[in-house]
């Protein structure tokens, strides 16, 4: 039996490749018109996110049968000196995230397809998703460093692809550059950290440089080099890898940059959470490195604390159903983020899956919704849905419900924080909570709760849309309070992780503040106190400052424009100058030159032998004039 | 492998050029392209025959062979004989200069609408100078391609370039000339001084060289100079590079895709084999001087292309640029950054000639060049934006594509280099990076604000099936197809199978960094 599992978790490569298959496929069928079936593409896709679902679950019982071992499979890549390797890494971490995302990405393409089955762009978008899951599948399998960034870097560049998908709004294109080349940042710097990785382990040992970034031994070869490397040098070094993953993750203020497109349709908000979870998952990678010393886990725990502040608050002043949502994700993964700073390995990633579920759960209601309500996605026109989509509400209740028990609420997190000592901390981890309590009650009441505002007719919900949403929800709860108090003892841990005893004060703590984020969302949009809302609404009018402070694209927009135009244009400018006045001038006045001696010689070759004895006759008395000037000079101040 | 002749691949082209020249040729502009583009194509199914009985752990020259006229050397009075042979270096180059010679040939189709009869010829006798350059084992054999290629050039950029193309062309060829006199003074003192020395008259690059112990630095530092001011012109080296920019930018695409994709190898391709191969001692102590003029380049020629509005001048400047990349690679003194800058040489190439194409075929429908007027032409151009979306993200050094493999060796060719002290090869590093991160910005600005976005009225009729313009109909023809679909397969070859080129030149380059530790 163990053979057989063994034999499975060494052929995971077939998971890695079968979606290119698939997409070759796709292709085909898109191309031939005699055949070009929608079913045999959505099919095919289901086919393949089912077998690496089968794989996901082998692979887990080898590992699970066997805790002390890992597999791993390489090939050479590139030989520059020392070799480096490309190939499949199975651990648990990789094995669990893996059946994760295949169940993930399977109802993503089993639920996509109502939506997309009438578009012109309908295999695109298919060959889109299986690419993406070769990208994921990539990246959760990767054996070490290098070429986990280069899958990351192939999420980003689909990411892109998928914003850019229909491409003739110009918002979307500008919106796809900035995405892209923020992006291509974030690449630069985790790369830049992973070579000065190889570059001080080149300094102190002369060998087997790159085996440092292979997984398998990654915490020991950190530790070594920690040892060795004085701290401020290798904090620099770590520090390349947290801007990267900053990026990478969308911590503040870059997760604006990938959803400022004007269609916003289910497929695009996906995205954002896929990218922000490859972010997480990247630090999950490169935890030892992160974690191991006290200045960084402080940077992190503090990035991560900013990331959820600015994120529930830029939630408050949304009026976007999606968008709110995208904001509350955002703030989620900052916490996430934090508590991986915290120490907390596994408890984040039972957070990211509850969160990559809910959230699932959460943006297909309000896709359905909006749908129903003939895509009005402004909720302070929807309301009083509830008795019209009352599965919708329940789900929406539940849904978030999972993702503030399942995250905000977790024992583990309210534990380390009070650990951390830092009331500061704790007193603004309470204000998030607060906020985007107080968020997702402002979102539920506005379109559920009251009467409408708008005169919209609302449409049935097809069941097909319900049984999604319920798949995500079902499994968001159940990861929760199932799979939860086991998940810890199931995952691999790099760097134990303590259970740590909780104060019942912090939980009492968290509970009033949920209480009271509620009842004031209860008190400010529930009728008859409009008078709240109103003076509400003059707080966050556009000319206000805190309106512009809780507006998203106001941070990223202003700190591009700064480095573009005030940084990079005058030195751009300045280049130019150079180029023309100064470079292009020198040739100029080098081309003039010849011109004139050339037009000069020119004339002088006029044929007429008297002209030249002129010309002789004048240049020797020249000569004679200056020779003769010369030595009378030296002879005088010889005397 | 007896059918393997060196002297048929450089020959053959201007064999056919003057064939096709010739009055018994018909006067008929399809056959001519039809014949160019099959000959072409043979040509480069032959040259992959010599990368296929290629030993890599060979540790000299390959496929040896002396041009003799009855039975004697070339110049045989003065040591002079036209020897050509190929290592792991040239013969890389070979084969990239057959390729991209053999894609402007068929992208010749729709964008050589007028005097095919002689295009053909002269892209055809360009391609055996640069080839007798690649291949050249003696250094006046050497000097008689890389001047040989200014004629087809010149004409090749006056003939169907822009207004300007004609001072263009002059000026390229009076600036190459210029570099090319510093070239000739730094050989014929090399000859001569190594005839002092040894009492041989020879040419052969293989038997020249410098040593400390005979020639004082400076004296040395003075011929190595006299090289590099040559090949800098070539490469090209900022403040050096007006010529080659100039003329990139007043060139028809496939003379750009040849002026980028080849030309600018010879450059390096020459500092490789010259500077660093003929002078390690003062090579080694003049690297960081080349690592900071490659700094300079990478910097200075992505600022500029970041306030341009022309995409042709934007993609020029990107093409410099990387030649900056190049250079820290070399300066760097490891046998990765040696390997990494030939790699990149030849990804810089394929990636131009497909940047050159695509602003082509733009410029082939939309008649302007001009940034501002473009936008959204993905749009009425489908499959043109798909193509550039490949060639794009792998000239921005993204994964799975040849820039990535390329910037990658480089980056790790720097960081390890012994170069005192270490706060300059750290400051270099950052550089380096820096340049990569703004060169990807601005060619990705380029292509967001061309085919992104929507797409303005007057474009829109590219895809009017009325349209009586027989050329302005199709949004892209097989031809352009073709070429860009070999060239985004070369950039993906090359970003998922590195190993495969490095392979060739590795025991090369190892000989030449362990000659210059010795």
């Amino acid at each position: 039996m163990l053979e057989t599992l063994e034999y499975f978790a060494n052929s995971i490569v077939t998971v890695l490749f079968l979606p290119l298959w698939i997409i070759l496929v796709i292709f085909l069928n898109s191309s031939m018109s005699f055949i070009d079936s929608k079913k045999l593409t959505l099919n095919l896709s289901l086919g393949g996110s089912l077998f690496s679902i089968v794989f996901a679950v082998l692979c887990i019982l080898y590992c699970v049968s066997n805790p002390a071992k890992t597999v791993e499979n390489n090939v050479l890549w590139l030989n520059i000196g020392t070799p480096i390797y490309v190939g499949t890494f199975i651990d648990k971490l990789s094995s669990i995230m893996l059946l994760i995302t295949s169940i993930f990405m399977f109802f993503i393409q089993l639920f996509t397809y109502r939506f997309i089955q009438d578009d012109k762009y309908f295999h695109k978008f298919y060959i889109h998703l299986n690419l993406l899951a070769f990208a994921i599948y990539g990246l959760i399998l990767s054996s070490n460093v290098i070429q986990s960034l280069a899958f990351a870097g192939l999420i980003g560049i689909l990411g892109y692809l998928l914003m850019i998908f229909k491409s003739e709004e110009i918002t979307s294109a500008q919106a796809a550059k900035q995405f892209l080349i923020t992006n291509c940042f974030g690449d630069i710097c985790l790369l830049s950290g992973s070579i000065a990785l190889i570059y001080f382990s080149a300094i102190f040992s002369s060998a087997q440089n790159l085996a440092l970034l292979s997984y398998s031994g990654f915490s020991f070869n950190v530790d070594t080099l920690y040892s060795m490397v004085s701290e401020p040098i290798f904090c620099t070094i770590t520090l390349f890898v947290i801007i990267g993953l900053m990026i990478k993750s969308l911590q503040f203020p870059f997760g604006g940059i990938c959803f400022k497109n004007k269609d916003i349709s289910a497929h695009y908000f996906i995205l954002p959470i896929i990218l922000g979870s490859v972010g997480i998952y990247l630090a999950y990678r490169l935890y030892p490195m992160i974690i191991i010393s006290k200045f960084i886990t402080t940077s992190i725990v503090i990035i991560g604390l900013i990331t959820a502040f600015a994120y529930s608050f830029i939630s408050m002043s949304q009026n976007n159903f999606k968008k709110i949502l995208i904001n509350i994700a955002f703030a989620q993964i900052g916490v996430i983020f934090m508590s991986l700073g915290l120490g907390l390995y596994s408890s984040s990633a039972l957070m990211l899956i509850n969160l990559l579920y809910s959230m699932a759960a959460l943006l297909l209601v309000a896709s359905s919704v909006t749908q129903a309500v003939n895509n009005q996605d402004d909720i302070k026109l929807l309301g009083g849905l509830r008795k019209e989509l009352p599965l919708c509400s329940g789900i929406f209740i539940l849904g978030s419900l999972s993702l503030i028990i399942g995250n905000n609420l977790q024992n583990n997190l309210l534990a380390k924080l009070n650990e951390f000592g830092n009331d500061w901390i704790i007193f603004t981890y309470l204000i998030v909570i607060f906020l985007l309590v107080y968020s997702s009650t402002r979102m539920y009441l506005l379109v559920f709760e009251n009467e409408k505002r708008a005169n919209i007719e609302v449409k049935k919900i097809s069941k097909i849309q319900y049984s999604a949403i319920i798949s995500f929800l079902i499994l968001a709860i159940s990861f929760v309070f199932a799979i939860g108090n086991n998940f810890k003892k199931f995952v691999y841990f790099i760097i134990p992780e303590k259970t740590v005893p909780t104060e019942n004060i912090t939980i009492i703590l968290s509970i009033f503040v949920i209480l009271c984020a509620s009842y004031i969302a209860f008190r400010l949009y529930v009728s008859p106190f409009n008078l709240f809302t109103q003076i509400k609404e003059k707080i966050l009018s556009k000319e206000n400052l805190l309106y512009k402070l809780s507006y998203n694209e106001f941070y990223i927009n202003e700190i591009l424009e700064f480095i573009g135009k005030k940084m990079l244009l005058p030195v751009c400018k300045l280049i130019n100058f150079i180029e023309i006045y100064v470079i292009e001038m020198c040739v100029f006045l080098i081309a003039q030159t010849t011109k004139i001696f050339g037009t000069t010689a020119f004339k002088l070759q006029n044929g007429n032998t008297k002209s030249y004895l002129a010309h002789t006759v004048t240049i020797l008395t020249l000569v004679i004039a200056v020779t003769v000037l010369f030595y009378v000079y030296s002879s005088l101040m010889g005397v | 492998m007896n059918f393997l002749s060196i002297l048929f691949l450089i020959f053959s082209p201007a064999i056919v050029a003057l064939l096709l020249l010739s009055p018994i040729f018909p006067n008929n502009n399809i056959k001519i392209r039809r014949f160019s583009k099959g000959f072409s194509i043979t040509h480069f199914i032959y040259s992959l025959l010599f990368l296929l009985y290629f030993n890599p752990t060979n540790l000299g020259w390959s496929y040896q062979k002396e041009l003799t006229f009855f039975g004697s050397s070339w110049i045989n009075t003065l040591g002079i004989r036209a020897n050509f042979g190929l290592d792991g270096i040239s013969l890389v180059f070979v084969i990239l200069t057959s390729f991209i010679t053999m894609l402007a040939i068929i992208a010749g189709k729709r964008m050589i609408r007028t005097k095919t009869r002689i295009y053909y010829p002269l892209v055809l006798i360009l391609q055996t100078a640069v080839l007798g350059v690649f291949s050249a084992k003696d250094i006046f054999l050497f000097l008689f391609f890389w001047l040989l290629e200014l004629i087809p050039t010149y004409l090749l950029i006056n003939q169907w370039g822009e207004k300007t193309s004609k001072s263009a062309a002059t000026k390229y060829v009076i600036c190459s000339f210029l570099g090319s006199m510093f070239l000739i003074l730094g050989m014929l003192i090399l000859y001569f001084y190594s005839f002092t020395i040894s009492g041989v008259l020879t040419a052969d690059i293989e038997n020249l060289s410098m040593s400390e112990n005979v020639f004082a630095m400076w004296f040395q530092a003075f011929i190595f100079f006299c090289f590099l001011i040559g090949f800098a012109i070539k490469l090209p080296i900022v403040p050096l590079h007006t010529a080659q920019f100039t003329a990139q930018n007043n060139s028809i695409a496939p003379v750009s895709m040849l002026l980028s994709g080849l030309l600018m190898n010879m450059g390096g391709y020459g500092i490789i084999r010259f500077n660093l191969g003929l002078f390690p001692e003062v090579f080694d102590k003049f690297a960081p001087i080349l690592m900071i003029l490659g700094g300079i380049n990478m910097l200075y020629c992505t600022t500029l292309a970041f306030i341009q509005t022309d995409i042709k001048k934007v993609v020029s400047l990107y093409g410099i640029a990387q030649c900056g990349l190049i250079l820290l690679g070399l300066g760097a003194m490891t046998e990765v950054g040696f390997e990494g800058s030939i790699f990149h040489m030849i990804s810089r190439s394929i990636i131009s000639a497909g940047l050159f194409m695509l602003v082509g075929s733009i410029y082939l429908r939309t008649k302007t060049t001009q940034i501002f007027t473009l936008s959204g032409l993905g749009e009425v151009m489908p499959i043109c934006k798909n193509f550039g979306i490949i060639i794009t993200l792998a000239a921005m050094g993204l994964p799975f594509l040849s820039g990535f493999a390329a910037n990658f060796i480089i980056l790790n060719g720097i960081i390890l280099s012994d170069i005192e002290p270490q706060g300059f090869i750290v400051t270099i590093g950052a550089i380096s990076a820096l340049g990569i991160f703004l060169s990807a910005a601005c060619i990705f600005r380029l292509f967001n604000d061309t085919f992104l976005g929507s797409v303005t009225s007057k474009f829109k009729k590219l895809n009017n099936k009325e349209n009586n313009i027989v050329i302005l109909r199709k949004p892209i023809t097989k031809t352009e197809i073709i070429v860009l679909a070999s060239l985004a397969l070369a950039v993906m070859f090359l970003g998922i199978f590195p190993n495969s080129i490095l392979d060739i030149f590795k025991v090369t380059t190892d000989v030449i960094i362990d000659f210059m530790k010795v």
